[in-house]
């Protein structure tokens, strides 16, 4: 009864395949999903006259014939990955399949992506944030900071703003800009310079150097409450100095004059004209 | 903007054309008007949440299918424009084998109108602070791939950036500050034209791109400002400005190109590399006008007026290229090596005219007007070099782990203009730094359970700035745990910095937990609440300018955030509710408290209305001019199909 039913089930999928059905014979059991899955991306870019099901759940005869659903390739976790990355593994912006820290750490595509039903853009199972914030919990806390970029409902920031969830070239897989550097300066033009006298904060270290990128509670997103603290921790003449000059004795800390570094510093980020960031 | 909004209003149009022949798009509107009260510090909340009365474009989703010859796939979505402090607006279309396209506009509107940073009056309880600003800024991202999937593939991208802003700032002239009143403008154009080639085991793609920046600041003494900061009389006279104008216009053009280059010439061996070059020349002139009773130390003069004009050319030549290889082991381990290099090259000139006219000496002779000028040549050359390797494992069962080695060499050459250097040393030179990187993780998954621990740890020989670190270690967790209705995640991290130079003593360690529980009772009903602990401090040994002693910069974050909330839908009816209060009993201590409702009804045949409120608290610390609490209220006409 059982290879009867297996060769029916064959050729009913030959008959099938070259009437160039392109969810058959799928879709006699699972239609509701065949005629979802009519827009989906992967159906849209399927060639002509090709077996949209078998590309991903390989041969289903068996479970055509049987109706067992255990005989049915059903792609997930590592080897559902595998699955994916066979066509989405190579050009720019796709995944690597080994530099992936998601991958890595075994957070295969199905715990952001649907194949069927995804109701958002890319195949996602919901909006970008609320499918980081659940294993990023501590990063989501400092967006609710009250100095922060805002990661709102129908803001214009999301995670992926700076983050390339499958994997970028830099730390913390954070994207580039087009021209190779650091993403923040993408939307702040005005701190990229290049300036004739450049602060060795952001020419030796980076915006992170001075800035808590996800937010904070000190004002500009700055990683010290006070601004003299700020400055000083790196300009202070003692012990091994690195890079940065003590201030002159005028700088009397006690007048807030001078506790406020940048009332007469105000060109912190580089300044063409004044050397010592004065305009 | 002129030149973006025809673009922007023809991809719409064309999106529509698409739509009027599509089958059946899907539809999801809402919009709608919110009312804004706030009480306490205005200048506060605006700095921090900034929403407004107003038109509010709450949610606009279209996906559409089947656009004729148009397009196989449209979606385009947009919120937040109006009341709310940012927009988006996307566009993802394509066609198969004819096009792929993709459009962005974002709206950021950055408002900063601080009462206690940077505020050196705020003793005398002026507020908000000297340095106030309220900007908008606009970007729009065209992206365009001409007959994707094809062997060779024509690549098309723009980008345009303006930042339009007024606001106040402040300038140091003749032994005081005043208070200034202007305007910013920059904005940039992005042109990328390349070619993709895709032959399977080989993906690239090159790009050429020019990018092009112009701005302009004009700035003039803000009214009644003329007396400066500082009330108290210099050498007996009283410092005042009578009148000041600067204006500075900047020009940068940055040609660039970019190659990608993804290779599996076999199953076992992936190759990626990649390499940017950049060759940005940098063109600002300045001119500035001063008037009134100034004094300088520096030239043991008083002056009348001060006239100030700049012609300032930079380059900044960078590199990074970066290659990678990933071999797959017997046994399913794999093998991932890379090694990057990032080249930066400054070269910097300024050529500064200042003249103060009107000089007398202290004992108040009649002198010459002085002239100084100044040809500044700066220089700053950065070169990062990186090797890492990494060993992943396949699966043993639940358990997967992945270990890895990186270093760092880094070289600085910082070779500042003379006049740049107040207090001899520490401004230039050349710096080392070699930072050695071990890490390693842990992957377990059973059922419904899973753990993952990463470790890492820093080692750096030497340090360039005084923060540097030279041991890092740094240990996280996550575990999740889903059972029926219930699902329980956890994260946690550990960090320890030091940098024990005698002199130094830098020392910073942060602690944070936080945990969610989640549940679904009911299929349309979930439930959630979380609680999290954050723990900051941070040290280290600074010196006073005006007396030289040592003491210990400290820094410190301790708080809580707690989190609830629930969420209903079924069919058409939709509700949601949260809480949330961050408190931090730090440097600089403040409770933040959310509490948000939105409630969505249907009404007929795809209409129907929606209602939300929120309410914001801020209270700082030792300083109530800040608090705010404010309140939003917004009604929503929603349209669905």
């Amino acid at each position: 009864m059982r290879v009867a039913l297996a060769i029916f089930a064959s050729l009913a999928l030959v008959a099938l395949v070259s009437a160039e059905e392109p969810f058959a014979p799928c879709n006699s059991c699972h239609d509701d999903l065949a005629k979802a899955f009519a827009s989906n991306p992967h159906a849209l870019s399927a060639e002509k006259g090709a077996q949209v099901c078998q590309s991903c759940h390989g041969d289903g005869s068996q479970h055509a014939a049987s109706g067992d659903p255990g005989l049915i390739e059903v792609p997930k976790g590592a080897s559902g990955a595998s699955q994916c990355l066979s066509c989405h593994g190579a050009g720019e912006g796709f995944v690597d399949p080994q530099g992936n820290a998601h991958l890595r750490a075994a957070v295969t595509c199905d715990a952001c992506h649907t194949v069927h039903g995804a109701r958002e853009h890319e195949l996602l199972k919901a909006q970008p944030e609320q499918l980081c914030a659940p294993c990023h919990r501590n990063v989501a806390g400092q967006f609710r900071k009250p100095f922060a970029h805002k990661l709102e409902r129908r803001g214009a920031m999301e995670c992926v703003s700076c983050h390339n969830p499958h994997g970028g070239s830099g730390a913390s897989s954070l994207k580039q800009s087009r021209t190779g550097e650091t993403v923040c300066v993408s939307c702040h033009v005005d701190k990229r310079g290049p300036f004739a006298f450049e602060h060795g904060a952001a020419a030796v270290g980076s915006c992170t150097t001075c800035h808590q990128p996800h937010g904070s509670g000190n004002p500009k997103q700055l990683v010290r409450a006070q601004v003299d603290r700020l400055c000083l921790e790196c300009h202070s003449g003692v012990g091994n100095p690195g890079l940065g000059s003590q201030p002159p004795s005028f700088h009397d800390l006690r007048s807030p004059r001078y506790r406020n570094c940048t009332t007469c510093h105000v060109a912190i980020h580089g300044s063409n004209s004044s050397p010592l960031f004065l305009r | 903007m002129k030149k973006a909004t025809p673009l922007l209003l023809a991809i719409l149009f064309w999106a529509c054309t698409g739509l009027a022949t599509a089958q059946e798009p899907s539809v999801s509107l809402s919009l709608g008007y919110q009312w804004v009260t706030v009480s306490g510090s205005q200048d506060t909340y605006r700095s921090q949440v900034d929403e407004d009365d107003g038109l509010v474009l709450d949610q606009l989703r279209l996906r559409s299918t089947d656009g004729g010859e148009l397009y196989d796939t449209l979606f385009l979505s947009a919120g937040g424009f109006g009341g709310a402090s940012s927009g988006r607006l996307q566009l993802v279309a394509s066609r198969r084998g004819t096009y792929n396209l993709r459009f962005g506009y974002n709206r950021f509107r950055r408002v900063s109108t601080l009462l206690d940073f940077a505020n050196p009056l705020q003793a005398s309880q002026v507020f908000p602070g000297q340095h106030t600003g309220d900007g908008l800024l606009d970007t729009f991202d065209l992206d365009v791939e001409v007959f994707p999937g094809k062997v060779i593939s024509p690549l098309f991208a723009y980008r345009y950036a303006r930042e339009r802003s007024q606001g106040t700032t402040t300038i140091h002239l003749g032994q005081d500050e005043f208070l200034l009143s202007g305007r910013t403008f920059s904005r940039s154009h992005d042109f990328q034209a390349g070619l993709a080639l895709h032959l399977g085991f080989l993906e690239a793609t090159v790009v050429q791109g020019w990018r092009n920046q112009d701005g302009e600041v004009v700035f003039g003494l803000f009214p009644g400002a003329g007396g400066g900061n500082n009330s108290r009389p210099v050498l007996d006279r009283d410092v005042r400005l009578s009148s000041y104008g600067r204006k500075t216009s900047l020009d940068t053009d940055a040609p660039y190109t970019t190659a990608v280059v993804t290779a599996r010439p076999w199953k076992f061996l992936r190759f990626s590399g990649r390499y940017v070059y950049q060759d940005p020349q940098a063109d600002e002139r300045l001119t500035e006008q001063a008037a009134g009773s100034l004094v300088s130390f520096k030239l043991q003069r008083f002056f009348q007026s001060f006239q100030e004009s700049a012609l300032a050319k930079t380059t900044a030549q960078n590199w990074r290229g970066e290659g990678k290889v990933e071999l797959a082991l017997p046994a399913g381990f794999a093998l991932t090596a890379g090694y990057s290099e990032r080249h930066r090259e400054l070269s910097g000139w300024s050529l500064v005219q200042d003249l103060y006219l009107g000089a007398v000496n202290f004992s108040g002779e009649r002198g010459a007007d002085i002239a100084k000028l100044l040809a500044a040549r700066t220089g700053i050359q950065r070169e990062d070099k990186e090797s890492t390797a990494t060993l992943t494992s396949p699966t043993f069962g639940p358990v997967s782990f992945w270990a890895s080695f990186a270093t760092t060499d880094q070289q600085f050459l910082v070779a500042p203009d003379a006049r740049e250097i107040v207090v001899p040393g520490n401004q230039g030179g050349r710096f080392t730094r070699q930072v050695d990187r071990w890490s390693g993780g842990l992957a377990f998954k059973l059922g419904g359970f899973s753990l993952g621990l990463d470790y890492r740890k820093d080692e750096a020989d030497r340090l360039v700035l005084r923060t540097d670190v030279s041991d890092l270690q740094r240990l996280r967790a996550r575990a999740a745990f889903r059972w029926g209705i219930l699902e329980l995640a956890a994260t946690g991290e550990k960090l320890d910095a030091e940098n024990n130079l005698p002199g130094n003593g830098y020392d910073a360690s942060s602690k944070d937990w936080s945990a969610e529980l989640r549940l679904n009772p009911w299929e349309p009903l979930t439930l959630w609440g979380s609680y999290g602990s954050f723990e900051t401090d941070s040290a280290i040994l600074v010196r006073r300018p005006e007396t030289f002693e040592t003491e210990a910069s400290l820094y410190r974050e301790d708080g809580t955030l707690a989190e609830a909330g629930l969420a209903y839908r079924r069919g058409e009816v939709a509700g949601e509710a949260g809480w949330s209060k961050f408190e931090n009993q730090g440097t600089r201590g403040y409770d933040f408290s959310r509490l948000y409702a939105r409630l969505e009804l249907p009404l007929q045949q795809g209409l129907g209305l929606g209602f939300e409120a929120a309410r914001s608290k801020y209270q700082q610390t030792g300083f109530s001019p800040a608090d705010y609490e404010a309140k939003r209220y917004l009604f929503l006409l929603r349209y669905q199909k």
